[in-house]
């Protein structure tokens, strides 16, 4: 006789045996596989795996089928308790139930996918913020995400990466659905990353390309109608070099620095004004293929400005056959290499030698002579520190493969003439000297600039020496100046910025001429320019900016906007690598060094910055801070011809 | 006296192979570097060992001879590729002057001489050298049953790696190794047999002068990310729980390991920029005219894959291996012409 245990028991057996046979007719084994690679590694049978737990941890047993969305959608299902696939295999499929977000979207039209991604997780300002076209195209964000923008793998909040889904998801690419509707309707409940641990650095990473590659990947510029000739180079110097009172300088420079915005192109025009100011003669060469490295030309064309005014293309060995030509005494040319990117280095070197001359002046503007990577920075992503070209850590850096021979090439301009390196900060020629093995005749620190304190002109007889008020009455304005690029810490920003928006007392500004800025950061426009010099200082100022938030992630060789920041009475925040940043803090005190960006985010919470902003902002009441700027190399040639 | 070391491959693997020959020659120049091919060349590639940065070849066919076709049907490419390692450790330790011995599957690549090695398997009384999974025990329940479960039912030793002295003890295990693997080298980890590693288990029980290697800096891979943390300093030295990192086993290129390494590697960025460079490195050493995953012994005359199933099948019956002494051949009287007359089983398109 058959007790009733041993029936209860049978017919369960039964039953799990059915939906066993059923299961297994449509169980994706590859792609559980796929998906879950802990089950993969732990070498469980799959299909054993989702009958027994799978199901309840709310796996997907194919790519046709949501175990997630199913429950979800469907409560009757979920309050059975029953294997929501084999439900679906019996029932559900007859009654024309989805299996999926996606077979919903199918049906049903644009609507319901916005109740699938609501406006809650759907992050507007972010959005618009990151790309720019979406925002001047008037369309609605959401509906743009939902329509294009996840097949162009955009990302629809700062917590989301549209690609990371994808890639890391092949069940979910291979399905065809939303990731992000894939992510919130079940994916999130499965345990499944909606960002790469690594965040936007994994990005950076993936798409990291060798020099050879990435230089084949540059559009080929458009040949110049015409070269010069050397003659035609050597008649324009010739005709105002007539007075043996003149000297000629000839820079060499990575591109068109009269019309380029950016601190190193201001310098050099400084320079260039401050030669022409005292009546000599200033010659600016530049590739005229701009280019992330050295060029791989034997003989590459340069662009050539001479005295404000531009002479035209011509190639490096006309250059050097017309310098040969001119009837310059060599004690009066004077070599200046402010930036080697896009040349050819034998070509300068010979260059100098053809002149005869015997000494020559290299800026540090960068660390471009040490690394193609010239803010060293390892794989585009961690300040390195300029280990040896044989080291472990150039041996796995996208750069390190190229920097033997790069080194060899910059060399020979050390090799041809006695050196004199000139840096714009103590903290860029410590990382210099400890990188760089090149014969150097000297080495000189000569900042682009200098601060002066004075009282305050417009000083109320109110002002304190000490902090008064509160931080209540106005909100403590932070700030990102100048070029948003990732290398500056543009992406910090944001982060802090998008993590404490709506924050009382904190508001967050971005002063420059970049567009790619989010709508909860207020733009304001500031454009330095060569008739400009002060425009960032006086937007600061009038912006009435607290916080210079400067998170460097190279060690800065100069900064200017970190002196006009301090110079219009804001305190900078920065971190311990960001070099000359670092080190203008520490000797002026107006501001914070930090070790993370954790610290950072906690001070920024902090009543710690209500306090400092509160100082500061007295000190701007007291005192004047005015930046002196320099004359760049002419402070340093001993001009034989005009003088200042 | 010399060291050799080999790796094992098809050419689907050539890449890998290639960047684990070129990361052993920057760091040991003078040792012999061998590539253990179980393969033909696919059509369109002329394979020069001139312009390869190996110094050797072992081709399975020419250490196996005829019985080759016949044993290697019975194993998948995986099964095949380890199964040919024990008596490729036979053959090179008797070569002439030989030292010792370094295997090194073909997705590791070496970042560091490999000396404290060698010098381990020179301390007397040392033959074998092994590297375990994990050298200290896992806390969260999600990296024990990755980690040590993985490692219970797998094995305890990772095969990517082993170094054997050339005496009588590294002779003794090698040729026991080889016989085990002409049989049971197979991954059937239900049966408690997983390819040659499983075996690997009782080398300690077996034979003396075992020398476990407790460097961090070895065989560090997803399964043993959660208890070594990666840093690079700013002198340029990777290290491994401040060691040295020597070798790298990138397991698994693709969603699957990437998914495991950012598992355990979390936000720090060293583990991501070594595994980035390996990528580009693999990709700069593919091979076109290598097509999508090749395996000569992977397809019948005709062309068509040879399932699991089927190998199975053949590995289970010795009158079939008897009456079909060349089992990829196709026609008449061939063993796939039998099959589809007698089984439900089919070749794959």
């Amino acid at each position: 006789m058959i007790g009733f245990r041993s029936i209860f028991s049978w017919a369960a057996l039964y039953s799990k045996q059915i939906a066993l046979v059923d299961i297994a007719a449509e169980f994706d084994r590859d792609f559980y596989l796929a998906s879950y690679p802990d089950i993969a590694v732990a070498g469980v049978d799959p299909l054993q795996h989702f009958m027994k737990t799978g199901w309840k941890e709310r796996r997907d047993p194919a790519a046709s089928f949501s175990t997630g969305f199913y429950l979800d959608t469907y409560p009757d299902v979920a309050s059975a308790g029953v294997n929501p696939f084999h439900h679906y295999i019996r029932i559900g499929r007859r009654e024309r139930r989805s299996a999926v977000p996606g077979a919903a979207k199918a049906k049903q039209n644009s609507a319901p996918i916005l109740q699938v991604v609501n406006q809650a997780d759907f992050d507007r300002d972010f959005y618009l913020g990151r790309y720019p076209d979406v925002a001047a195209s008037g369309i609605d964000p959401l509906q743009h995400y939902m329509t294009h923008g996840w097949k162009e793998r955009r990302d629809p909040a700062a917590f989301f990466s549209t690609g990371y889904y994808l890639d890391t998801y092949p069940d979910v690419a291979k399905a065809g659905v939303n990731p992000f509707s894939h992510f919130i309707s079940t994916g999130r409940a499965e345990g499944r990353r909606a960002l790469h641990a690594l965040g936007q650095k994994a990005e950076v990473l993936a798409q990291l390309k060798p020099m050879k590659d990435r230089v084949l990947s540059l559009p080929q510029p458009e040949a110049p109608n015409s070269l010069l000739d050397a003659s035609a180079i050597r008649s324009a110097i010739d005709a105002k070099m007539t007075s043996v009172r003149k000297d000629l300088i000839i820079a060499i420079t990575h591109d068109d620095y009269a019309n380029i915005s950016g601190g190193t192109q201001l310098s050099i025009r400084a320079e260039e004004a401050a030669a022409m100011q005292d009546g000599h003669c200033y010659l600016g060469v530049w590739p005229t293929l701009p280019l992330p490295c050295l060029s791989m030309e034997s003989d590459p064309l340069v662009d050539l400005r001479f005295n404000g005014v531009l002479l035209g293309t011509a190639r490096c060995t006309t250059l050097i056959a017309a310098m040969k030509a001119c009837s310059i005494d060599a004690k009066r040319v004077h070599l200046v290499v402010h930036l080697l990117l896009g040349h050819d280095p034998g070509k300068i070197a010979e260059l100098a030698q053809t002149l005869g001359l015997s000494k020559a002046w290299y800026w540090l503007h960068d660390y471009f002579g040490l690394c193609q990577s010239y803010t060293l920075r390892r794989n585009d992503l961690v300040y390195c520190g300029a280990p040896s070209q044989n080291s472990g850590a150039c041996g796995i850096c996208v750069y390190g493969q190229d920097r033997p021979a790069h080194l060899g090439r910059v060399r020979a301009v050390f090799d041809a003439v006695a050196m004199t390196v000139v840096s714009p900060s103590e903290a860029a020629l410590d990382v210099w000297t400890k990188g760089a093995d090149f014969p150097v005749h000297s080495t000189v620190v000569h900042p682009h600039g200098d601060l002066a304190y004075a009282p305050n002109p417009k000083r109320s007889a109110k002002a304190s020496a000490v902090p008064t008020g509160t931080i209540r009455s106005e909100p403590v304005r932070l700030a990102f100046l100048g070029a948003t690029v990732a290398h500056k810490g543009w992406d910090e920003y944001l982060h802090l910025a998008c993590q404490l928006r709506g924050m009382a007392g904190r508001e967050f500004h971005y002063l420059g001429h970049y567009d790619n800025v989010p709508s909860y950061v207020l733009r304001t426009d500031a454009k330095v320019t060569g008739g400009d010099p002060d425009a960032m200082l006086r937007a600061v100022r009038a912006a009435g900016i607290d916080v210079f938030l400067n998170w460097s992630a190279w060690p800065e060789t100069f900064s200017y906007t970190t002196l006009e920041a301090i110079a219009a009475g804001a305190v900078v925040l920065t971190n311990q690598i960001s070099g000359n940043v670092a080190a203008l803090v520490r000797t002026t005190g107006k501001g914070r060094v930090f070790a993370s960006l954790d610290q950072l985010v906690d001070f920024v919470r902090s009543p710690g910055l209500d306090r400092l902003v509160l100082e500061a902002r007295a000190a701007r009441a007291r005192e004047q801070v005015l930046i002196n700027r320099s004359r760049q190399t002419l402070d340093l040639i001993a001009l034989k011809g005009a003088g200042r | 006296m010399t060291i050799h070391v080999y790796t094992s491959f098809t050419f689907s693997y050539l890449s890998r192979a290639r960047v684990l020959a070129e990361s052993l020659r920057r760091h040991h120049p003078d040792w012999v570097i061998w590539a253990g091919i179980t393969d033909l060349p696919p059509e369109g590639l002329d394979f020069d060992m001139a312009g390869e940065p190996f110094d050797r070849v072992l081709w399975t066919h020419e250490i196996f001879g005829e019985t080759t076709e016949g044993w290697l049907f019975g194993h998948d490419i995986v099964e095949a590729c380890t199964a040919v390692k024990g008596r490729m450790l036979q053959l090179l330790l008797d070569e002439p002057g030989c030292e010792q011995v370094f295997y090194l599957d073909p997705d590791i690549a070496v970042f560091a001489p490999l000396d404290p090695m060698v010098e381990a398997l020179r301390t007397p009384g040392r033959s074998i050298l092994l590297t375990p999974h994990q050298l200290v025990p896992d806390d969260s329940d999600l990296a024990i049953r990755d980690n040590e479960i993985g490692s219970l039912g797998y094995g305890v030793f990772n095969l990517g790696f082993i170094a054997v002295r050339a005496d009588d003890t590294g002779r003794r295990f090698a040729a026991w190794w080889a016989a085990r693997l002409a049989k049971w080298c197979h991954d059937d980890v239900a049966a408690g047999l997983f390819t040659d590693q499983k075996w690997c288990n009782l080398i300690p029980c077996f034979f003396e002068g075992v020398h476990i290697c407790r460097d961090a800096g070895c065989n560090v891979a997803s399964w043993n990310l959660s208890q070594r943390k990666v840093t690079i300093t700013l002198s340029g030295d990777i290290l491994v729980n401040g060691t040295p990192l020597r070798f790298y086993h990138f397991t698994k290129m693709g969603p699957i390991g990437d998914a495991m390494t950012e598992r355990y590697a979390g936000s720090e960025t060293p583990v991501y920029e070594i595994w980035a460079w390996y990528k580009r490195a693999v990709s700069q050493a593919e091979v076109a005219a290598i097509p999508s995953g090749w395996w000569h012994y992977g397809r019948f005359e005709d062309g068509r894959r040879i399932p699991k199933s089927i190998r199975l099948l053949y590995r289970n019956r010795t009158d079939l291996q008897k009456a079909f002494p060349a089992p990829r051949a196709v026609g008449q009287d061939s063993f796939i012409a039998w099959v589809e007359a007698n089984t439900d089983l089919r070749a794959d398109p």
